[in-house]
């Protein structure tokens, strides 16, 4: 099979020859069901522009076992059975005492969640068109138009996306291939509550979504997944309310590049498939790892190379055949072990303090037993959210890797860490000194937030990544 | 702009240095090339780190950059002066201690 189809090629595999019998595909036939295969083994790629040292791997550095490795369904995490969890009477406790704290705070002008910080927090989260299986399907496609579908070797057609993505606002991209037998398992078998309809995959030739179930094309074989990067700098207010609207707004903004991609794939003459509610379709942090975003973490969560753990994962699929990424290591898995930082300013004791990651989840709301990971406590981890009135996120915004990149000796505390071991508790122990956190307060003054009206736009700074290495 | 300065006044010295070394004026052993260099470098990354950890808006990070990094480039700085010293005045103790 070809590394690179050429526009000839990909004609080819269509089956066609010349623009009147592009037409056609416009016109409701399935020629990509034979591209689709045509492509199926395209090699994988690196993610472009990386720095020096982040190393290309065949597999990712957390483990898997593929073959016992089930779907799982999105309501059994805290975000769908949180009461079941914790109880009815426990859960109204707590219920209570996030409204009580959230008023007494206010009232009290408590830095970090007072009238301003709870105004822009609520604000920020405005603005999100809804999640849709589908997208909104409002654009135009080529059929519309009278002209051709996209063509592109899956390599350009990688490029392409990731070029509309970064203008749209997402930060790395990367490619997965679904697999049956592994990474498709990747997908939820079920959506989040109340509804919690079934995902199933079938050989149709466009996927659909009715009373019972969603459906997903088998051709619809490509994940496209992508981070999106949140403040460094307002996640050191967590947990108060200023801290919370970096994951506020990074969700608004997540849910409109979402919906932008689906109708950039329509646009082209494609179909995908994603959330139709939030986190309603797949295992993001997994897949992005897949896709050499980064590498898990004992947080859980992903660590990228570029903005660390601030950032926020998604993932829809398309029937665009696309060139898959390489995964990536630069010594995350192996600093954690040494680090311990999270777990040990974590409030509510959710994260693990095991040296070694584990097979076995820490409760029904883990996928556990087929992959190896630090699974943390939610329901701990909930009730002090309930407690603190926000989403915390301190264990984020103390990590050694959440820091921005302007100085040198962030490149060169993580190429040492990337290269050797030897120097990890030393650099845990500069950390703590340069970065003090303490544990529930945030890093900063609020207040002082509201006096520099020079901040970067929404927090963050464009700059970084691809363009600045 | 504060970089071209800084070259323009490292080039000079070194230029200086260099051609003092050549003529005799001054004798600059190999280790005192070495903690030059060492220092010189330790102290370029103080100021291009404190600097930065500043426009991060991380005043504790800049600081313990001070600390952390600039203290130990001034003590590599100082022992190029400090070894001749040192060995200048154990030779004459040495000396004494023969001629009692
Ligand atoms: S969000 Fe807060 S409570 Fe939850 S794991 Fe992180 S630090 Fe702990
Ligand atoms: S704080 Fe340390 S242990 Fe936790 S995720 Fe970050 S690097 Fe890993």
């Amino acid at each position: 099979m070809p590394e690179q189809l050429t526009r000839r090629q990909m004609i080819k595999a269509l089956g066609l020859a010349g623009a009147g019998v592009s037409l056609a595909a416009v016109s409701g036939g399935n020629p990509l069901n034979a591209a689709s295969e045509a492509i199926a083994d395209t090699k994988a790629q690196p993610v472009p522009r990386r720095y020096w040292w982040v190393k290309n791997v065949d597999k990712i550095t957390m483990e898997v076992d593929w073959k016992n490795y089930k779907r799982f369904s999105e309501w059994k995490t805290t975000r769908g059975s949180l009461k079941e969890y914790r109880g009815n009477a426990e859960d109204a406790k707590y219920l209570k005492l996030q409204k009580d704290n959230l008023l007494k705070w206010e009232l009290e002008n408590v830095p970090g969640y007072t009238t301003k910080d709870t105004a822009l927090k609520n604000a920020v989260g405005y603005g999100r068109p809804p999640f849709q299986f589908m997208g909104p399907q409002t654009v135009s496609t080529p059929q519309d138009r009278g002209v051709p579908i996209y063509e592109g070797s899956p390599e350009e057609s990688s490029r392409i996306i990731t070029a509309a993505l970064r203008h749209m606002g997402a930060a790395t991209v990367g490619f997965v291939q679904l697999e049956p037998d592994s990474t498709r398992k990747l997908i939820y078998a079920e959506e989040p509550a109340p509804s919690k309809k079934p995902i199933f995959f079938e050989n149709v030739d466009v996927g659909y979504e009715d009373e019972k179930k969603l459906v997903v094309p088998d051709k619809a074989r490509w994940i496209i997944v992508f981070t999106i990067q949140m403040s460094t700098e307002t996640m050191k207010y967590g947990p108060t309310q200023l801290g919370s609207l970096t994951t506020a707004l990074t969700y608004t903004r997540m849910w409109t590049i979402v919906s932008q991609l689906h109708e950039f794939l329509r646009g082209l003459g494609y179909h995908s498939y994603g959330p139709s509610q939030f986190n309603g379709f797949s295992i993001n942090p997994a897949l992005a790892t897949l896709a050499g975003l980064g590498e898990m973490s004992r947080l859980n969560r992903i660590i990228t190379p570029e903005y660390g753990p601030m950032v926020r994962a998604v993932s829809i699929a398309t029937d665009l055949p696309l060139a898959p990424t390489k995964p990536i290591s630069f010594g995350v898995m192996d600093f954690c072990k040494d680090c311990k930082t999270c777990a040990e300013i974590c409030p509510s004791g959710a994260l693990s303090m095991d040296r070694e990651p584990s097979w076995e989840g820490k409760g029904p709301w883990n996928n556990g037993g087929a992959h190896k990971a630090w699974y943390e406590d939610s329901v701990k981890c909930r009730n002090y959210w309930n407690t603190c009135g926000t989403n915390c996120g301190t264990c984020f915004s103390s990590c050694p890797y959440a820091v921005d990149d302007e100085a040198s000796m962030h490149k060169i505390i993580k190429g040492t860490i990337a290269s050797t071991t030897m120097f990890n508790s030393l650099l845990v122990a500069a950390d703590r000194k340069a970065f003090p956190a303490t544990t529930g307060q945030p890093m900063k003054n609020p207040e002082d937030w509201w006096k520099d009206t020079n901040l970067a736009e929404m927090g963050i700074d464009t700059r970084r990544g691809g363009r600045n290495i | 702009m504060l970089w071209l300065i800084l070259g323009i006044i490292i080039g000079v010295a070194a230029f200086w240095v260099f051609n003092a070394n050549k003529s005799g004026k001054i004798t600059v052993k190999w280790y005192q090339w070495a903690l030059g260099i060492i220092a010189l470098v330790m102290l370029l990354l103080t100021v291009e780190n404190y600097i930065n950890f500043q426009k991060e808006l991380e005043p504790v990070a800049a600081n313990f950059m001070l600390v952390g990094l600039g203290v130990p480039a001034l003590l590599a700085a100082s022992l190029i002066w400090l070894i001749p010293v040192f060995k200048k005045g154990k030779a004459n103790t040495g000396e004494t201690k023969v001629s009692s």
